[in-house]
């Protein structure tokens, strides 16, 4: 084995992977420069495995890694098949270049205009020779309807050889910025286990930022010198203060009408995961009537609007919020903070007005969390309106818009 | 180096784990180079298993650190033992405690002597060898993760009270994670990658065998099968994990089932599927006959 050769020939990989978006840095490389002198380069896959857990960190990585090495490594049949293959395309090239400088011998073309106009259809063919004959009058600026050309020519050879970029695979990334309405029943499951993850992710973060302030939460002077009675004054088992419970109520109103109940089902089950801490969330669907909906079981979301006899009937919102108030024991109190999961397309938009109106004077705040791209002009309305009225309206087109919304109200 | 990767293969299977050539791979970089080991993947594959065969492997104490939010350096490295402190100030206040001034009840109460000794630094100071696994790192927060990094590339820690401690010996390092957040680069540099998928058919008959080598071949192939159908089913939330195709098989062993069929599957489902939703989900295909 020569050291040298495999040094120059793992730095030239390396700058592959570099931009394939590895981090390889000196040490990496070191390190791959050490195992390869130590487990050789006669067993291949050895080299491939050992490499990529050395230098692949995530699963995306290793996906990369895998097209490079089988790129840059290949065996000496491999590596003859290649040549064969790029000298036929040479000369395949070479005879269409031939061909064509012979179709247009009175005019000084280019290989690569020869090479195009071979492989033009009779039309384009046409067109190229009118172009040479107006070029060649001689009162036209010539370089500049030379390079006009061969854009041209480039262009058509494009489109011969297919050169395009790869669509590369987002499929989650995708499925994060889709609009709900645009995610099929196909990928409901998938979406769900997205909104999983994410509640995990948010629920999370939340719980590092309350820990972040100290481990077990403020001393308790009070309880750490009642405590201390025990041992003589001394404080030997000093107390903490517990994390404070939210008092907030969470009561959840969900849009049911045709059109909005995949929505509400994705959003009835983030808001629910997320405020299961608290557990102090009333949920209700709503068209033409009201109805209150268990949060304990979603899975069957979609059957249950089925048979509350409110699926496929008008939306009523005014009607709606006041059944709301008229709820009792009540459903709101001044600790509420009510989640509308609406498109704000409304019948009687004045009595809808009329009971956000009233419902606001009786809650904490209301969210309201619309799946519309673009909002809907009474929907426009209401978010500039009532703002002073504690009603907040956010766009959630997409489950990565409802997981921004949810996070930072609840 | 003291093994090959076939060899590797080799001792985790007389171990009883049946490990592929990537994981094989990751773990001789990892012994080659001195480095911790990250593995990766879904719940139930066999992460912490591996760091347990591993200490059997290589003869090694286990030492775990199992991680969860807001863990952080007085539950995984060492804590003052508060109560012996104040104990020695009430002694030295009272006369009885060692001679000295304050300087030196000061210096006293601040020494090795007065540390609680958690995970990280008994895998440090121990004379013998161990294999050290930090599982679920994802649970943790990120300074939790930079607080690791002077222990994994340079196996010491630094306590200001005392200084930096070195490792008397270097423990085998296996750190595990869900994904529930992404790990930053840089600890990611500082380790060997392992990604474990589910297994296939065939290495999930072979798993199944090794735990069970007195079960039913065609009942091992039955649940093998079952278990990588419920897998590829999109609706069905949890996917099963190798310890619950393991569950799975022992249930219908204590059944003294041979084959498993429409009345077993029935039976013995909660084994494997967990929530009522993918239970009604994995009983609506036709189980295997």
């Amino acid at each position: 084995m020569n050291k040298g050769i495999v040094t120059e020939n793992l730095v030239v990989f390396f700058g592959n992977l570099r931009e394939g978006g590895l981090l390889i840095g000196p040490s990496e490389t070191a390190d791959a420069i050490a195992f390869i002198s130590a487990a050789g380069l006669s067993d291949r896959p050895t080299v491939r495995t050992g490499l990529r857990a050395m230098l692949a960190k995530s699963r995306k990585e290793q996906a990369v890694f895998d097209a490079a090495f089988d790129t840059f490594f290949v065996g000496a049949e491999t590596m003859e098949t290649r040549q064969r293959e790029i000298l036929d395309k040479a000369s395949r090239r070479q005879e269409r270049i031939e061909t064509g400088r012979d179709a247009l011998e009175r005019y000084e073309v280019s290989e690569e205009l020869a090479e195009a106009f071979a492989s033009a259809t009779e039309e384009r063919k046409e067109w190229l020779k009118n172009m040479l004959d107006y070029a060649q009058d001689g009162n036209r600026n010539l370089p500049l309807m030379e390079a006009y050309l061969k854009k041209i020519a480039s262009g058509w050879l494009s489109e011969e050889g297919g050169v395009g970029l790869e669509q590369p695979d987002g499929q989650d990334d995708s499925l994060l910025h889709k609009s709900f309405a645009s995610i099929t029943e196909e990928e409901i499951p998938q979406a769900l286990r997205l909104v999983e993850a994410l509640v995990r992710r948010i629920l999370l973060a939340s719980e590092r930022r309350y820990r972040r302030n100290g481990r077990r939460g403020m001393p308790d002077l009070r309880q750490t010198i009642h405590r201390s009675l025990r041992t003589g004054g001394v404080p030997l088992s000093p107390a903490y203060k517990k994390r404070p419970r939210s008092s907030r109520r969470i009561v959840v109103l969900c849009d049911v009408s045709e059109s909005m109940v995949r929505f509400s089902e994705f959003a009835l089950t983030f808001i629910t995961a997320l405020s299961r801490r608290d557990g102090k969330l009333r949920a209700f669907i709503f068209s033409e009537g009201l109805a209150a909906i268990g949060t304990e079981d979603l899975t069957h979301f979609e059957k249950n609007v089925h048979e509350s006899g409110l699926w496929r009937r008008g939306t009523d919102i005014g009607g709606a919020l006041g059944a709301l108030l008229a709820e009792r024991p009540p459903a709101i109190d001044a600790q509420t903070l009510l989640l509308v999961l609406s498109d704000a397309k409304t019948v009687n938009r004045p009595l809808a007005e009329e009971m956000l109106h009233e419902v606001g004077s009786h809650t904490r705040e209301i969210l309201w969390l619309n799946p519309e791209r673009q909002f809907s002009a009474f929907a426009e309305r209401i978010a500039t309106k009532y703002a002073a009225e504690h009603v907040t309206m956010l766009r959630c087109s997409s489950i990565e818009e409802l997981a921004r919304a949810c996070a930072s109200a609840l | 180096m003291t093994e090959s990767i076939p060899q590797i293969k080799q001792s985790l299977m007389e171990h009883g784990y049946i490990a592929d050539e990537g994981l094989c791979a990751a773990i001789f970089v990892a012994r080659s180079l001195d480095r911790p080991l990250l593995i990766e993947g879904a719940a139930g594959v066999g992460k912490t298993q591996i760091a347990k065969t591993m200490a059997e492997v290589l003869g090694r104490p286990l030492v775990r650190l199992q991680c969860h939010v807001g863990i952080d350096e007085t539950r995984a490295l060492c804590e003052w033992n508060y109560q012996k402190q104040l104990l020695a100030i009430q002694a030295h206040a009272s006369g009885t405690g060692a001679a000295g001034g304050a300087d030196a009840i000061m210096e006293s109460i601040f020494s090795e002597a007065f540390l609680l000794e958690r995970p990280l630094l008994r895998s440090i100071r121990s004379e013998e060898p161990v294999v050290l696994l930090i599982d679920e790192l994802d649970k943790t927060d990120e300074e939790f993760e930079a607080f690791l990094l002077e222990l994994l590339a340079e196996y010491q820690v630094t306590i200001p009270e005392i200084g930096t401690i070195r490792a008397v010996s270097k423990p085998f390092t296996v750190l595990t994670s869900n994904g529930a957040r992404p790990l930053s680069d840089a600890l990611r540099r500082r380790c060997a990658y392992a990604w474990l998928d589910y297994p296939d058919t065939e290495k999930e008959i072979a798993i199944l065998k090794t735990r069970f080598p007195g079960a039913e071949e065609l009942l091992v192939r039955d649940v093998a099968e079952a278990v990588a159908e419920l897998r590829a089913q999109p609706r069905i939330m949890k996917k099963p994990s190798i310890a619950e195709s393991i569950d799975w098989l022992a249930a219908l062993e204590a059944l003294g089932a041979k084959r498993l069929g429409r009345l077993e599957t029935e039976a013995t489902i909660s084994a494997v599927l967990k929530g009522r939703a993918d239970i009604e989900e994995g009983l609506s295909p036709k189980p295997v006959e």
